[in-house]
């Protein structure tokens, strides 16, 4: 678990709470919906149940191989029964499109509408945009009409939500740096337009967009960007249907900040809808069937292997695991993609995957997968690069040896008292009981100076 | 090892920047799957005012199987075992992707508001719960004064 992986990937990672900052909090809701309930990232392949719940193919498919329920009702599911979601896969993959532009206006014209107080005509938004925009205006109108201490409030909450989240960024890394960046912008975006004259002085017409704005911008600025900004504009599905006289308004923010304001150069394509429409069900390539491996020689396994071009290297189990993965991700892939991948690309996943996974390779049974592990790989560290286990072993070797001693009168002193119990939980059991000296102290002390999961793993092992 | 997964840094970061009120869970820093738990006594419970330990672990297969949950503090308890294990139904058969570190833990609290002495863990406390239930209530209001007062 290198760590500078996980710093990158934090980076990266989204959050439904990031739309709290805004001036349409509400938008949390729908940013939550379009995760999924497994992963909590945006859907991928979305797939619908039977009992009606969405989920990525590959987290469902992946669970149930586990549990054949549905991880929101427990409904009984089997993989027979997902039926891919076009429509989701689209709105998800639009949405996901205009998210940080979203969340860049969104907070802009917040840090405009709380920032500014005498320039109303900077921050009034224009009218029949979209409910969003609509909403926009609203809070934006609140923000001039309340007393001077309600301000000060708007302001600081604004403060304090990015403070609240300090705690995890010390462990962690800061990561809202596009919202940051936007805020700044808005604040450049005011000091810039404080100068300017008004804009709707002195219109021309765009050559390009055959928009107006306002000379002075057109000359400096929206000439330029709309010639090199064309492509980009493609994507904002809805600038277009703005009504004239509000580009003015879109085009002063353009100004300083994000392009996505400005209008579009053409009809924006409706990529997305028009996928959705030319979407239908691959009846071309078939189900990847499940094996069952208990009856398969090595040599049967192999010519499996081979004949979907697979390599057959490494254990049986390796070979099993990653038939079971690429089946999972062939079937995904063939049944429930809008838009499937070659061959080529799902062998490349596999591979990916299996470079991930090399350690814990046995996922079919996961009972016991850590002490295999640590059975299989002894000296290879197992939570942390730097954990020296042998080093571990050497100076803890008295307290093992007493350890494994006192779990085995634990066990059966907790056989006779606790049977329940036993049964419930062996793990537990077997943890717990190890480290007991006296039966009515918990032996907390342990964990709770050194919480090194470790200690979980290594006693586990002195049981098998 | 797999690395470690964008939802369990998501709900750290959830965790620690918007905490479930009477409930901390703070990640070990060499570690990000082990947590060191406290959850104060639900009021108008036996354990009303006091806070207790936990150590939660995310498994590798996490969110495909259970968190690890157990307290570190002595509680007096038919679903707590002296142990520290416990009897929750979300935690074995019942779990399922769609919870989280965060569900798990109000689970947990909802347990210490309202033991189940039918389905014990603990069998000698839970036969005092159902033979003298205001000895077992002053009982456990006692280990809760004793081992998880407030410092």
């Amino acid at each position: 678990m290198p760590r500078r992986t996980n710093l990158e990937e934090i980076t990266n990672v989204s959050d439904p709470r990031d739309f709290l900052q805004t001036t349409i909090p509400e938008l949390t809701d729908i940013d939550t919906l379009l995760r999924c309930h497994i992963c909590k990232d945006f859907l991928k392949t979305p797939v619908l149940t039977p009992c009606g719940h969405t989920f990525c193919s590959l987290c469902i498919r992946e669970y149930l191989k586990r549990e054949l329920k549905c991880p929101l009702c427990l409904a009984e599911l089997r993989e027979s029964m997902l039926k891919s979601e076009y429509l989701v896969n689209e709105i998800v993959a639009s949405y996901g499109e205009v998210r940080t532009k979203l969340l860049e206006t969104l907070s802009v014209v917040r840090s405009l509408s709380t920032g500014d107080h005498n320039d109303s005509s900077l921050i009034e938004l224009p009218d029949g945009r979209n409910s969003v925009a609509t909403h926009n205006k609203n809070s934006s109108h609140k923000h001039f009409d309340v007393e001077d201490d309600e301000d000060l409030q708007i302001i600081e909450t604004r403060d304090n939500l990015p403070l609240s989240k300090r705690g995890i960024q010390d462990i962690t890394t800061a990561h809202k740096k596009p919202r940051k960046d936007s805020s700044k912008s808005g604040i450049a975006s005011l000091l810039n337009k404080a100068k300017s004259p008004d804009p709707r002085q002195d219109l021309a017409n765009c050559p390009i967009c055959v928009k107006s704005f306002p000379v002075d911008f057109l000359q400096r600025t929206h000439l330029d960007e709309c010639l090199s900004v064309g492509a980009v504009d493609m994507e904002t599905a809805d600038s277009n249907n703005l009504p004239q006289e509000s580009i003015v308004q879109s085009a002063k923010i353009d100004s300083s900040v994000p392009r996505q304001s400005l209008p579009s150069l053409e009809t924006p394509t409706n990529l997305h809808f028009n996928r959705y429409l030319e979407s239908s069900s691959n009846a071309s390539v078939t189900r990847l069937a499940k094996l069952n491996f208990s009856s398969m020689s090595l040599q049967q396994l192999k010519a499996k292997l081979s004949a979907l071009k697979l390599p057959t290297t490494g254990s049986r189990q390796q070979m099993i695991n990653r038939y079971n993965h690429y089946e999972m991700l062939w079937n995904s892939n063939y049944l429930d993609a809008i838009n499937p991948v070659d061959e080529r690309e799902l062998r490349r996943r596999l591979a990916n995957w299996e470079s991930s996974h090399n350690c814990a390779s046995d996922l079919t049974q996961n009972a016991g997968a850590i002490s295999r592990y640590l059975n299989k790989n002894p000296m290879k560290d197992f939570r942390t690069d730097k954990f020296d286990r042998r080093g571990w072993m050497l100076a803890h070797r008295r307290i093992f040896r007493r350890l494994i001693k006192e779990a085995k009168d634990g066990l059966q002193y907790s056989e006779s008292t606790d049977k329940r119990a036993e049964e419930h939980n062996s793990y537990d059991t077997c943890h717990n009981d190890s480290s007991i000296k006296d039966p009515d102290v918990i032996p907390s002390n342990q964990l709770v100076t050194k919480p090194n999961p470790v200690a979980f793993s290594s006693q586990k092992s002195t049981e098998t | 090892m797999a690395s470690l997964p964008k939802r369990i840094i998501k709900e750290t970061e959830r965790l620690v920047s918007d905490p479930v009120p009477g409930i901390t869970a703070i990640p070990h820093e060499e570690n990000l799957r082990y947590f060191q738990v406290t959850v104060e006594g639900p009021e108008q419970s036996p354990y009303e005012n006091g806070v207790f330990n936990l150590e939660l672990f995310l498994p590798d297969d996490y969110p495909m199987e259970a968190p690890k949950v157990r307290f570190l503090t002595k509680i007096y308890h038919p679903n707590i075992d002296r142990l520290g294990r416990i009897c929750l139904d979300v935690l074995k058969n019942n779990w399922s992707p769609a919870l989280q570190i965060r569900t798990v833990l109000l689970s947990v609290q909802a347990l210490l508001a309202s033991p189940n002495p039918n389905d014990p863990l603990a069998n000698d406390v839970a036969e005092e719960w159902l033979q003298n239930e205001d000895n077992a209530i002053a009982k456990a209001r006692e280990w809760t004064n004793m081992y998880a007062s407030k410092q």
